[in-house]
């Protein structure tokens, strides 16, 4: 007779390999095994259409439960919340072979997920601007700022993901030829905002931990503007005083 | 003995397609019914759920701990469990008697627990770490299943008994889990009514089910049935009067529709437990 644990991991292998059975179930219910495989499939694959819309409008319904049914296939789940289940989809795309015809659809897939992300990520409090007000301007160049979590930047090296983005909310055609663009996402009291930025080096040095100073050279633009909504928005949550 | 800080009156289930319209029109609920998962994190989601803990007590409902899964618990889920409790202040918070991880991968579904040697030890002592971690009562609810496992030692209602002994959890009836295992597997739905203690059971649910392929799957997508709201009698009969909650996922009819359902089964528990106050 089987323990619990047994039973369990005999389960899980039925689950994982259609051709394994579980000798864990009653002759009669073996069979039945499949409902769980289709209600633990099916749970993920309607999931994800929610987060990935502008790519389920550039292929299409049909094209994209195709994708996802491939990706749950081979793409073990590794969250039980829904909403995680799509992290690896623009990596799964990348690598797809049907989709190579649309080489575009990777990076629009990370744009969609950084949406996605931006709408469930964590509420975390904006810097108080006291702290800041007590540095002198060495002080605030040396330090290192923390974004909020909704905060990302989405490149892509080849495509007009701006243009496609917009293209899907309304806006003009979008023409592959216009080359690559990168997409600021952040969360507002008004929700998940977006916009095309051209000068984004300095601000990808900023989110990935770099000394304040040390960023802002990177910038070819004047960053005030950006750094403005990123403060009016909340969107600064911490400083690092890094002064000796 | 459990602990119903809600009324024992009628709730409904809310889900995101009618939350804006919930918000707008504010409708006779006595109590709303979410699952957990979908207010982790920040923004939008929680920010409504909050405006409606504003004007109506919410009960939690987890799908995703998994808590018969031999891995152990997820901290990370545990942990934004325990954020969304503090921060909604629930009148309930409960889980499945069910499992959903295995070796690190998750099956995203109410997998039902063997009842075979060492579920009890288990399943307790992770009832009693999201109790200790909460703070608080976590009531478990009994699963639909589609599968027997084989030389099982007890009935689930014979578990929850001991599950409730051992930890102070308390239950969460779902009359139509019941329903659907006796047309599944032929378990003997008012035999598991009966035997839990009474003073256990701090919610019930109903809900629907649809019939595939000869299999009847819990889909939470169809009125309740007859023998349903038989059984919904019972047990207020066993327990006395509870909160009671209608369940809607799938087939999602516009709030109206719901509302509409809601109201029948807020009439009914009315005629079940105060047979007096209905004339004629």
């Amino acid at each position: 007779m089987l323990s619990y644990a047994e039973a369990i991991a005999d389960f899980a292998h039925a689950l994982n390999d259609t051709d394994h059975q579980a000798q864990a179930l009653s002759d009669a219910s073996r069979e039945r095994i499949a409902v769980y495989r289709n209600n633990a499939r099916l749970n993920r694959i309607d999931a994800l259409p929610a987060a990935f819309p502008t790519v389920a409008a550039l292929v299409g319904d049909d094209y994209f439960r195709a994708l996802a049914r491939e990706y749950v296939k081979t793409t073990p789940a590794l969250s039980a919340n829904l909403h995680d289940d799509g992290a690896g989809l623009a990596g799964f795309i990348a690598g797809f072979a049907p989709a190579r015809d649309l080489p575009y659809l990777a990076d629009v897939a990370r744009l969609d997920w950084a949406m996605h992300r931006a709408y469930y990520a964590d509420d975390v409090a904006a810097l108080d601007p006291q702290r800041l007000a007590a540095l002198d301007g060495d002080g605030f160049m040396r330090g290192r700022l923390r974004l909020h979590p909704a905060v990302a930047l989405v490149q892509s090296t080849d495509w007009p993901i701006a243009d496609i983005l917009a293209m899907h909310q309304g806006g003009p055609d979008a023409a592959l030829a216009a080359g690559g663009q990168a997409v600021l996402v952040w969360r507002s009291r008004a929700g998940v905002q977006h916009t095309r930025l051209d000068d984004v080096h300095w601000l990808a040095a900023l989110l990935a931990g770099q000394a304040v100073g040390d960023a802002l050279a990177l910038a070819h633009t004047d960053p005030n503007p950006v750094l403005a909504r990123l403060f009016a928005d909340g969107l600064i949550c911490d400083f690092e005083d890094t002064t000796p | 003995m459990t602990h119903t800080p809600l009324a024992p009156l009628a709730g409904l289930g809310l889900r995101s397609p009618h939350i804006a319209d919930v918000l707008a029109q504010r409708p006779v609920v006595a109590w709303w019914e979410v699952h957990s998962e979908n207010y982790f994190g920040g923004g939008e989601p929680i920010a409504a759920l909050e405006a409606i803990r504003a004007d109506y007590p919410v009960s939690l409902h987890g799908v995703g701990l998994g808590l018969g899964s031999v891995d152990p618990l997820d901290e990370q889920h545990l942990q934004q469990l325990k954020q969304l409790v503090d921060r909604i202040q629930p009148a309930l918070v409960s889980e499945h008697l069910c499992w959903n991880r295995h070796q690190q991968r998750f099956f995203n579904d109410l997998l039902p627990v063997p009842r075979l040697e060492g579920a009890l030890p288990l399943l307790a002592a992770r009832i009693a770490q999201v109790q200790d971690v909460l703070g608080r009562q976590l009531l478990i609810e009994n699963v639909s299943s589609y599968v027997a496992f084989q030389h099982e030692q007890c009935t689930e209602a014979e578990l929850l008994a001991e599950l409730v002994a051992r930890t102070g959890c308390g239950v969460l009836l779902d009359v139509n889990n019941l329903y659907v295992n006796t047309l599944n597997l032929g378990s003997d739905a008012l035999a598991e009514i009966n035997y839990l203690p009474i003073g256990c059971v701090g919610e019930i649910h109903v809900a629907g089910f649809e019939t595939v392929d000869g299999v009847t799957i819990d889909t939470h997508g169809a009125p309740v049935c007859a023998e349903v709201w038989a059984l919904l009698d019972a047990a207020l009969q066993r327990f006395g009067p509870l909160p009671v909650l209608l369940e809607r996922d799938c087939n999602l009819p516009p709030l109206a529709g719901l509302l509409a359902e809601y109201r029948e089964l807020a009439a009914h528990i009315t005629r079940t437990t105060q047979p007096e106050a209905v004339p004629c």
